[in-house]
């Protein structure tokens, strides 16, 4: 029972990860690689705001201001530039691997290649019949879970998240209803109606491509630090936590945002219960030996449609 | 002296590898992210060949060249299967599977390249003996250098042979546009797992040479970072043609001696290079996706 | 239907007789006919050959979904013949062409390929177990080895390739094979090919920079060269000019004669009159069944027909308060007009204005270029209160204009502007399939009237075709300029569009509308612009 908690707990963080990468993905189609240099990124900014002002909380929202940032600037300097040039999937790959190579290259000039600790002192620990819950693995559960729940609630509900949906389905039509919103006045009616300035300007594609930016660098920032708190933090763990997020997407099905959520709690199960059984080094193995079983016996996915991975 | 020699034989080594990786990346397009795992199991199979059975460097050479054109079956599976960015993220799931062989495959108890310990896991082989040929030791410095630069200039010659083959040609007809490489009648997997597999066994007889140089190896070679390494080597190089990894191999040998002129503290150097590596494969994407010198752009 | 072979064999020049006739005695083993002029020599390779055909298709069955294309479909191709495969747009032809090439695989039926390489039986069924024989495989590569090869519309030519390389790679079957990996073909086999197909000029160019005629013709040399016995032509002709539709022809012709190649060429309506001289027979595919139908002579629409078909569906627009005015614009598009006498004022200001456009699809320009291959660009304007209808054959660029409009692809030259806001639906794939009915209404902010209640919550990936563009077309507003591919599309009943369409232009707004040309008036004037009622 305690294995399955903590592969729950871990696997909620992945799923966090996971809905992170996929909510830049399945928008902008974009393989966010660089994301592994932002969940790096994060808790050191969070970490150095806390040594100067004392509180974790200013540290947490500093840090998550900064990700948002960086994964603003990549879209707005690399990607949104590429997508102009039309360039293939594989380029915009290489750039983001690129970026966060450069990334993480910066963190460890900048502070230094040794594990560091968001926690101060002794974690408390929660003892319920025999099942020990640490209070860091509290934060990590609760934030994973609210931020999960807080973003999906936002693409059902709100209509800048349907937004982003229909933009996910179809990208193309998605650009012709954003073209039919567009309020282009017929030059002799504007004379008649004066100066009535339509206020509810519509966002347009490079927008709604910014919002997922946006959203996927504060998703991948919560995962981080939910996991820095309880686990600590180097430069290079990065790229590891995100491969394991593109994992849990594939497991899951990458063409929903439940999905990698789905992915990411069952990969959390499976880890807790190699560490628990062999040893945490087979961790990573069995998770990518889980791929490579999806891959070609499940392409699609637990929660994918049938849209096919090969070509025709 | 030494140190030109050390740098002649670097680039020897990574001129195989950038040269191998092209004719899987930019022959037929599939962005492979294995290339230092197979790279790792050449390294591995001469040192443990050559200090267990103490067979001459060729042979163990060939033998590790052999294992891993079997091994690299796993990701022409996954090219078959695969398109694009799923693709790489495959060719990444073997080169985990690889690193974590490399890594874990040891148990304290047992001796050195027994089943239960083939690899000493994260401590690595070290003292691998110098390379034997034809029964006599290659020394170290120059006549170490003179056969990575024979094995350097051999793959080449082979390679360059191959591009321009008949087969070769199909290769580019695959990469442009598979369907209609079926459509006249070309068995497209067989040729995925082609030239997959000789890219890999060439990435291990690369591997060779590196171990029987440095005598060491440990399962970092099979890093991640080695494989992107090598990609961005092609990648700025250029993919699609001869010319393209050579270029590319010299750039990223020469960019650390460059930037050593500069003197700068040791960890300080490392990562600043590591940020020109990145820096350069994001502006080769915005500016000159085909790289320096290349024909084929990464689809 | 034998005596009028007969008489079109008569037709034909001397060139093309005796492979004429050849294909008349084996495509109908029914009929048994002799001409006097045939050999003994070919009298017995007729023995030898016509007991079975070249390929035969029994019982094919292929359904996407819902949608049936292929119900129970026969039919056989003979060594000689030359089968021109026609059928409505959407019945299906392409599919039929892709399920006989290997490029998909039948639901259930049976492919038997009997050529000079292969003689192997392919049979499909629900729960066919045929992963358990691997070397029995139906792909293209196995079709294409068996001596099966197609061209496709797109043409698919590779870019990186010389076209010499092209066809040399088609050639080499066996290095792919990997028993014999130096292998070359040797660059006289090639040469000989091109020089036969009179395109050895082209050798040295690249795949990318040839034009459109020239890459339609090496696409036939290569599947030729890779050793088909029977090719599938999609669309030959396509996008040609006047010299290319000649040159192709003459190409086909010239293979047929020399090489005794079997032909199935899916061609748009437009073009069969420049396929008579070749075609033997002609197949019809309609409610997803095969059927022989006697040759005609194209162009057999009645008048009266041609009249309703040439306003592509939109006739019952043509009301007493309207005015109908037609031009034809290059490479056999035309232009019609309705107008709306009390709405349409040709002094107000154009909805839609394009200037001198040029569009380009990869290097090729595709918008904008006249008869000759100039670019000379495309002009038209629309105004309020008028829909422009523009039909225009398959390969003309219609799609390229869509995308061109709704700014999806870039301008080259000249440009393109629309006045009020742009509502535009393409052709296909405009629903957001993950999204629920109610919740793509909610995008387009159009609210959901009674007939769309019942299914407000059902995905919108699992509405049937007429249903989904309904939903489409739920998001036209009136205070908008209306862009439309192919509206009809999917539509069980035109009527209501049509209505809708009809108090749009009342209102004072304007439409374009992209169909395919249906009917080709041979009789046309150029620019000349006719009035009716």
């Amino acid at each position: 029972m305690q294995v399955i908690i903590n592969g729950l707990i871990s696997g909620a963080a992945i799923g966090l990860l996971a809905l992170g990468f996929q909510a830049c993905y399945l928008p902008t189609r974009v393989f966010f690689v660089a994301a592994a240099g932002i969940y790096s990124l994060v808790p050191f900014v969070a970490y150095s705001v806390q040594q100067a002002t004392g509180s974790l909380m200013v540290g947490a929202v500093c840090s998550l201001l900064v990700s948002a940032g960086v994964a603003l600037l990549l879209e707005l300097l690399v990607h949104a530039p590429l997508d102009r040039r039309k360039a293939a999937s594989s380029a915009h790959l290489v750039a983001s691997l690129g970026a966060q190579i450069t990334i993480v290259a910066a963190i460890a000039m900048i502070w230094g290649n040794q594990p560091k600790t968001l926690r101060q002192g002794l974690d408390t620990v929660t003892n319920w019949n025999g099942l020990i819950i640490a209070g860091a693995q509290w934060v990590t559960l609760l934030g994973s879970v609210v931020s999960i729940c807080i973003f999906l609630g936002f693409l059902k509900f709100a209509n800048l998240g349907l937004n982003l949906r229909a933009m996910a389905v179809n990208p193309k039509a998605f650009r012709l209803l954003l073209l039919a919103r567009q309020k282009k006045e017929r030059p002799e009616t504007h004379s008649e109606q004066g100066g009535e300035i339509n206020t509810s300007m519509p966002l347009s594609f490079e927008r709604y491509r910014q919002l997922a930016f946006v959203s996927s660098a504060v998703l991948i920032g919560i995962a981080s630090l939910v996991t820095a708190y309880d686990l600590g933090f180097d430069p290079h763990r990065g790229l590891n936590a995100v491969l394991l997020a593109i994992v849990a997407v594939i497991i899951g099905g990458r063409s929903t945002f439940i999905g990698p959520v789905i992915g990411g709690l069952i990969l959390g199960l499976v880890r807790s219960q190699i560490a628990w059984h062999f040893s945490a080094r087979w961790q990573e193995p069995a998770s990518f030996a889980l791929l490579a079983l999806a891959l070609l016996f499940l392409p699609n996915g637990i929660l994918g449609d049938r849209q096919r991975l090969e070509a025709e | 002296m030494n140190y030109a020699l050390h740098l002649v034989i670097y680039f020897d080594i990574f001129l195989i590898l950038a040269l191998s990786l092209n004719l899987i990346v930019g022959y037929t397009g599939l962005l492979s992210l294995a290339h230092a795992g197979f790279f790792a199991i050449g390294a591995y199979a001469y040192a443990l060949l050559s200090l267990r059975l103490e067979w001459g460097f060729f042979a163990a050479a060939f033998t590790g060249a052999t294992i891993a054109a079997f091994i690299s079956l796993t990701v022409s599976l996954c090219s078959w299967r695969l398109k694009g960015d799923f693709f790489v993220m495959g060719s990444l799931a073997v080169q985990a599977l690889i690193y974590s062989a490399a890594y874990n495959w040891n148990s304290v108890d047992a001796p050195l390249g027994s089943l239960s310990n083939l690899t000493n896991g994260p401590f690595g082989i070290s003292a691998i003996p110098r390379p034997h040929i034809l029964g006599l030791q290659v020394a170290s410095g120059l006549p170490m250098a003179l056969l990575a630069t024979f094995v350097g200039a051999i793959s080449s010659f082979i390679i360059w042979w191959i591009i321009g083959s008949s087969w070769g040609k199909t290769l580019v007809a695959m990469r442009d546009d598979e369907l209609a490489a079926r459509g006249l009648g070309k068995n497209t997997k067989l040729l995925k797992l082609q030239a997959i597999a000789i890219g890999s066994a060439f990435a291990a007889f690369a591997g060779a040479v590196y171990a029987a140089h440095v005598r060491y190896v440990d399962p970092s070679s099979a890093a991640l970072s080695e494989s992107i390494l090598i990609l961005s080597m092609v990648i700025v190089g250029g993919l699609g043609n001869f010319r393209g990894p050579i270029v590319g191999a010299a750039i990223l040998v020469a960019l650390p001696e460059i930037l050593r002129t500069f003197s700068l503290p040791d960890a300080m150097a490392a990562n600043l290079r590591l940020m020109l590596y990145g820096l350069l494969l994001v502006f080769l994407m915005l500016f000159r996706p085909q790289g320096v010198c290349g024909e084929y752009r990464v689809q | 239907m034998f005596f009028q072979e007969n008489a079109l064999a008569h037709k034909l020049p001397l060139g093309y007789v005796t492979s004429k006739e050849r294909s008349i005695l084996m495509g109908n083993s029914r009929s048994l006919v002799t001409f006097s002029r045939i050999t003994s020599r070919e009298a017995s390779e007729v023995k030898s050959i016509n007991s079975k055909p070249i390929l035969s298709a029994r019982n094919l069955i292929k359904a996407f979904g819902v949608k049936v294309v292929l119900d129970d479909a026969s039919a056989e191709v003979f060594r000689g013949d030359i089968c021109l495969l026609t059928g409505e747009n959407g019945a299906g032809k392409t599919t039929l062409l892709n399920l006989l090439t290997g490029h998909l695989k039948p639901d259930s039926g049976s492919v038997f390929v009997h050529t000079h390489r292969a003689s192997t039986r392919y049979s499909f069924s629900v729960n066919t177990l045929s992963f358990l024989q691997p070397w029995k495989s139906y792909s293209p590569t196995t079709m294409s080895n068996a001596g099966i090869g197609r061209t496709w519309q797109d043409i698919r030519l590779f870019p990186s390739l010389t076209i010499a390389e092209q066809v040399g790679v088609a050639f080499d079957k066996k290095c792919s094979m990997g028993r014999d990996l130096w292998s070359s073909v040797s660059r006289k086999e090639v040469d000989s090919l091109l020089d036969e197909l009179g395109i050895a000029d082209l050798a040295n160019s690249r795949g990318d920079s040839v034009s459109l005629g020239q890459a339609k013709r090496v696409a036939i040399a290569r599947a030729v060269a890779s050793g088909a016995e029977l090719i599938f032509l999609d669309e030959p002709l396509a996008g040609l000019d006047a010299k290319g539709i000649e040159s192709v022809i003459e190409m086909l012709s010239r293979l047929v004669r020399s090489k005794g190649l079997s032909l199935v060429i899916v061609e748009h309506v437009f073009n069969h009159r420049f396929l008579d001289s070749l075609v033997t027979r002609e197949l019809r595919l309609e409610k997803g069944k095969l059927s022989d139908r006697p040759l005609s002579v194209t162009n057999t629409v009645s008048s009266s027909e041609k009249t309703t078909a040439s306003l592509g569906g939109f006739s019952p627009l043509v009301t007493s308060n309207a005015q109908v005015a037609v031009e034809q614009l290059p490479r056999g598009a035309v232009l019609t007009r309705i107008r709306h006498r009390s709405a349409y004022s040709p002094d107000a200001q154009a909805s839609l204005e394009i200037n001198n456009l040029v569009v380009s699809r990869g290097n090729r320009s595709v918008i904008g270029v006249d008869d000759y291959g100039q670019e000379n660009g495309l002009s038209l304007s629309v105004r309020p209160g008028e829909i422009a209808i523009l039909q225009a054959p398959n390969g003309w660029g219609k799609s390229t204009l869509f995308d061109a409009l709704t700014n999806t692809i870039p301008i080259a030259k000249g440009h393109a502007r629309i006045a009020p806001r742009l509502i535009a639906i393409p052709s296909d794939n405009y629903l957001f399939h993950g999204l629920t009915v109610r919740e793509s209404a909610r995008l387009s902010a159009s609210p959901l009237d009674n007939r769309f209640e019942s299914m407000a919550n059902r995905k919108c990936g699992s509405l049937s075709g007429g249903e989904g563009k309904r939903l489409a077309m739920l998001a036209l507003k009136d205070d908008a300029f209306w862009v439309m591919d192919e509206p009809f599309n999917g539509l069980d009943s035109a009527d209501e569009l049509l209505t809708r369409i009809d108090s749009h232009l009342a209102a004072g707004n304007g439409a374009f509308v992209l169909t395919p040309l249906t009917i080709y008036e041979t009789n046309f004037e150029p620019g000349k612009l006719r009035i009716g009622k």
